[in-house]
């Protein structure tokens, strides 16, 4: 009895010596104690549980379809009766069911951006509420000053409103800001910067600023050198000094598309849209 | 019958005055209260979320409370000293076995129902809806999940005492309410042998998860047939008959000695 009472004695201070070496060698690291990276990591693996838990109710309450085994047994068949697997989403008003597990996952971490945006995207377009979309934003701004995500959505959001003067101080903002923490080589970061660009080059054109709305739709081609309507777009300014399709028509346009886009987004694999029902 | 009937009333004395129903209903309401205050984007109407988090509650409340007061009765008159003139009376063990049983699966299903009904008014009172006839299917279904846990508690406590049962009781149904409906995904790249002890676990354990109809409920799919409720109901009624035998042949020959229990 002694003998294991001493060789647990032995695991345990080993142990405690690591644990203790690791926390300082982390502790000088990144400023945190352990205790403090203990719940900083609880918080955020928190807000992600809450933001998983958003994607299964926006679902319809049906979770990520991993592949299974056991597919013909009595078991499998009454659980998929009891518990639906088929591919839906809420729609319309219904959407506000998945708020309250963003409102958990910023809660929990209040720098899970995407939470933030994904509550402000189907607050200002399913839930037709531009004004709490933007309270949600301002929120984000707050606990991220330093991120450009959101104020591309804060940009669209006034665009939406006609709001030019302020959506081009967002552009502006955001293009300050751009990549931040994130990848400048990852297609969507590089999307988003071409974005911002593109918004700054229609509204510059709108108010007649022609050269500075040509430099802007040059910086997409930097990044995108393959979109040939940017390229015409490009040449009628240069040419006629305005384009064929006014920019006010082009900002709709994009601006729908964004939405169209937005709501069709589905982050599970293997998604069919043409495949599923949208339920009300 | 009326034997362990008289049993089960005492089962249910116990409980009322160990008041651990009182604290786990205050609990549930406590919580559902706070959840139903949260300010989420300056919204109003959402409920989805507090029928889920309370049916989910209510699980894990009925579960702990099924759990112990199963495990707890059968040790706890042995450590009195009471099984004594419990056994001296004109009654047989399996009578003993079933009349604790029916008292505690009657006196957590009562619980739940309580519960159940806290999670609806208060759902009610934010002006949200849940379907009756999927909300009392899930009632039902749950009670007889309930059935199945207080078996299992009693059969593990007929050879232990209260905290080795509880302990184990605990995990067997812990395992088979988490772990159970996770293996058809963890056994995809299982092979030989290991592929076959998946399959025993799960085939083998207590499938709760098919008993378990909180997504139907607070997603609004509605209530299930006809034909799969009663196939549901007498899935859970053999593996509680099952695991009362179990208990029965476990305990019909167990020797009490005065001297070790006192």
């Amino acid at each position: 009895m002694a003998g294991i009472i001493a060789v647990l004695w032995i695991c345990v201070f080993t142990l405690s010596c690591v644990i203790y070496t690791n926390s300082l060698a982390e502790q000088s690291r990144t400023g945190r104690s352990l205790s403090k990276e203990l719940l900083y990591a609880g918080k955020i693996a928190l807000s992600a549980h809450f933001y998983d838990k958003a994607d299964t109710y926006f679902h319809k309450g049906v979770e990520h379809i991993k592949k299974r085994t056991f597919e013909n047994s009595i078991f499998s068949s009454f659980h998929d009766i009891i518990h639906p697997q088929k591919h839906r989403h809420l729609e319309g008003k219904s959407i506000d069911e998945i708020m309250p597990w963003l409102r958990m996952a910023t809660q929990a971490d209040s720098h899970h951006v995407e939470a933030y945006l994904v509550a402000a995207f189907w607050l200002a377009s399913e839930g037709n509420r531009i004004d709490l979309a933007h309270t949600v934003l301002t929120e984000a701004r707050i606990n991220n000053p330093n991120n450009y995500e959101i104020r591309l959505a804060q940009a669209r959001l006034y665009l939406r409103q006609g709001l030019e003067s302020e959506a081009m101080r967002e552009t502006e903002a955001g293009l300050r800001l751009w990549p931040g923490y994130n990848d400048p080589n990852s297609r969507d970061i590089k999307l988003d910067k071409a974005s911002l660009l593109f918004y700054q080059a229609l509204l510059l054109e709108k108010r007649g600023h022609i050269p500075e709305a040509i430099l802007a739709f040059r910086q997409i081609l930097d990044i995108f050198p393959e979109r040939t309507h940017i390229k015409n777009r490009i040449r009628e300014l240069e040419e006629y000094g305005q384009a064929s399709l006014l920019p006010s028509n082009l900002l709709d346009v994009s601006l729908s598309n964004d939405m169209a886009h937005g709501k069709k987004s589905c982050r599970r694999d293997g998604h069919n849209h043409h495949d599923h029902d949208h339920a009300e | 019958m009326t034997k362990g009937l008289i049993i089960a009333v005492t089962v249910w004395l116990k409980v009322i005055r160990k008041k651990d129903v009182y604290v786990l209903l205050i609990l549930l309401s406590a919580l559902l209260s706070w959840l139903t205050t949260m300010n989420i984007f300056g919204l109003g109407g959402t409920t989805r979320y507090v029928s889920d988090t309370g049916l989910l509650l209510a699980w894990f409340l009925a579960w702990i409370l099924a759990v112990n007061v199963s495990a707890r009765e059968l040790p706890e008159e042995e450590n009195r000293g009471t099984i004594f003139s419990l056994l001296a009376k004109p009654i047989t063990r399996a009578e003993l076995i079933i009349g604790k049983w029916l008292g505690a699966w009657t006196v957590v299903c009562t619980a739940n129902a309580v519960f159940y009904l806290a999670i609806w008014a208060i759902v009610a009172v934010k002006s949200g809806y849940i379907d009756p006839s999927a909300m009392i299917q899930g009632f039902v279904l749950h009670c007889f999940a309930l059935a199945i846990i207080t078996a299992i508690g009693i059969a593990f406590s007929t050879r232990m005492n209260f905290d080795a049962a509880a302990t184990i009781s605990f995990v067997f149904t812990g395992a088979s309410l988490l772990l159970l409906p996770r293996i058809p995904e963890f056994a995809v790249k299982e092979k030989g042998l290991r592929a076959v002890v998946m399959s025993l676990i799960y085939h083998g354990l207590p499938h709760f998860d098919i008993l378990d109809m909180r997504q139907r409920i607070v997603h609004d799919y509605g209530p299930v047939d006809v034909s799969t409720m009663a196939a549901l109901v007498i899935y859970a009624m053999l593996l509680t008959v099952f695991f009362l035998v179990i208990a029965w042949l476990a305990y019909r020959k167990k020797l009490f000695s005065r001297s070790e229990l006192m």
